[in-house]
């Protein structure tokens, strides 16, 4: 035995079975939760259920039960089936409130600042570089990266796309969309498949943007120094050879006493160290131009005349501090002497 | 695939509103449950929950108009029929159709 209700629906009575009454209550409830409150959309509720009472009257069955109701639900579908938008108050110029989503199609990392270009309408490059500017600030951009990265939902659906750039959905933007779409081709995205895309993104963007910077300020700063100190190193040698002043020259008598030795000495040890900066030189160049500037053979004979130099500078530079200090040892030894005789 | 699946039934969903207004155009007036019947005979399945509040929205829209008809068989039914604005759009949705079909298959 079962027990019955009694309803009214669109004006018409209805006995029915109380499973059958919970079910269609459940089902209304629903539908209530799905619209608003508004004028139209009790309108809606209204012709929803004279259809349903359209129902149950062409069952021509004295009482409803949950059969009944479940072919009508079923006919009628879930409230979240149906499609698009609550109708709203006013008609042509209804404007979507803008949705904060990831934006995959153009993404360098994960979207976030792609995402965040569309709905404040700002290009996507300026947030990149803001971001990465923050890390020479003590990195709160990665942090802050990281978590818009987890909160946010990326946009799949085409009526997510449209939401994340602010467009009502009607039926001629989803087909430019759809246009737009088969002209890039519809990018097929699964987690792997993210995951993946991931990983060849942040390749690439370290490859296409970090690397280039990394490499252009090594070499950048390896040309500069390197070319400071070998003009540097080339002033120093002028001076030491040609523009010790005369004063000074009486003073460091040995300098031209030996000036041979001095000269090869003081030539000697520049080649050893401007050789190298030469060298270094033409890397940091070639780092620059990505390629090499220099010819192997060329390297070689800088090698060669290093050697030379520095063999020779050394050999000089020995003689000579070894005669310096015999003469100051003699100078001294003369001195004593004649210390002596008096 | 979900994708996919996500983004075909979206285009639907875009298209129902076409294919209502084109259904209503071609019998003049229909009730609802009729419009539902056409759709799925023109192979466009949908839940028929779908049409009322796009039925409420069109006529918000000032597209459709509809006249309440006594019925035998139950409560007074609404019959909606094409104003003189719904069938300018329904012009352009058309035009817009035949245009999109070509760019489109033009990408075969």
């Amino acid at each position: 035995m079962k027990t019955t209700t009694t309803i009214n629906l669109a004006n018409t009575p209805f006995i029915i079975d109380s499973d059958a009454f919970q079910l269609l209550s459940d089902y209304l409830e629903k539908l209530h939760h799905h619209f608003d409150t508004t004028a139209e959309s009790q309108e809606i509720i209204n012709d929803i259920e004279s259809r349903i009472a359209e129902h149950f009257l062409a069952t021509g069955k004295s009482i409803i039960n949950f059969q009944d109701v479940k072919e009508i639900t079923d006919i009628l579908g879930d409230p979240q089936q149906f499609g698009v938008d609550v109708p709203q108050e006013s008609s042509e110029s209804v404007r979507r409130n803008k949705q904060f989503f990831r934006n995959t199609d153009d993404t360098v990392i994960a979207g976030v600042a792609s995402g965040l270009g569309c709905y404040f309408g700002i290009d996507p490059v300026l947030i990149r570089i803001a971001f990465i500017a923050t890390v020479f600030v003590g990195g709160f951009g990665i942090v802050l990266y990281l978590i818009l990265w987890l909160i946010t939902p990326k946009a799949v659906t085409p009526s997510d796309r449209l939401a994340m750039q602010g467009d009502p959905i009607t039926l001629s933007n989803i087909a430019s969309m759809v246009q737009e779409k088969a002209k890039n081709g519809a990018v097929q995205e699964n987690v792997t498949g993210f995951l993946r895309e991931i990983i060849q993104k942040t390749g690439r963007f370290f490859e296409d943007k970090l690397l280039p910077m990394i490499r252009f300020v090594f070499g950048l700063g390896m040309v500069l120094s390197t070319l400071f100190f070998i003009i540097a190193g080339t002033v120093f040698l002028g001076v030491i050879l040609f523009g010790i002043p005369v004063v000074l020259l009486e003073e460091l008598s040995f300098i031209t006493l030996y000036q041979g030795l001095f000269t090869a000495t003081v030539i000697g040890g520049y080649v050893s160290v401007i050789i190298p900066l030469i060298i270094l030189f033409f890397i940091g160049f070639g780092i620059l131009k990505k390629k090499k500037v220099i010819q192997t053979g060329i390297m070689w004979v800088l090698f060669v005349i290093w050697c030379i130099g520095t063999i020779i500078g050394g050999i000089a530079g020995v003689r000579f501090a070894m005669n310096v200090i015999n003469d100051e040892i003699s100078v001294e030894q003369q001195e004593l002497v004649v210390q002596n005789e008096y | 695939m979900k994708e996919n699946e996500a983004m075909q039934l979206q285009i639907r969903k875009g298209l129902i509103e076409f294919c209502v207004l084109l259904a209503i155009k071609k019998k003049t007036k229909v009730y609802t449950s009729e419009i539902l019947e056409m759709l799925k005979k023109s192979n466009m399945i949908i839940v028929e929950g779908t049409l009322y509040p796009l039925l409420s929205r069109l006529k918000t829209q000032e597209l459709v108009d509809y006249d309440w008809e006594e019925s035998r068989s139950g409560p007074p039914r609404k019959y909606y029929s094409l104003t003189k604005k719904g069938e300018e759009q329904l012009g352009l949705l058309k035009k817009t159709w035949s245009s999109l079909i070509n760019s489109i298959e033009s990408l075969y």
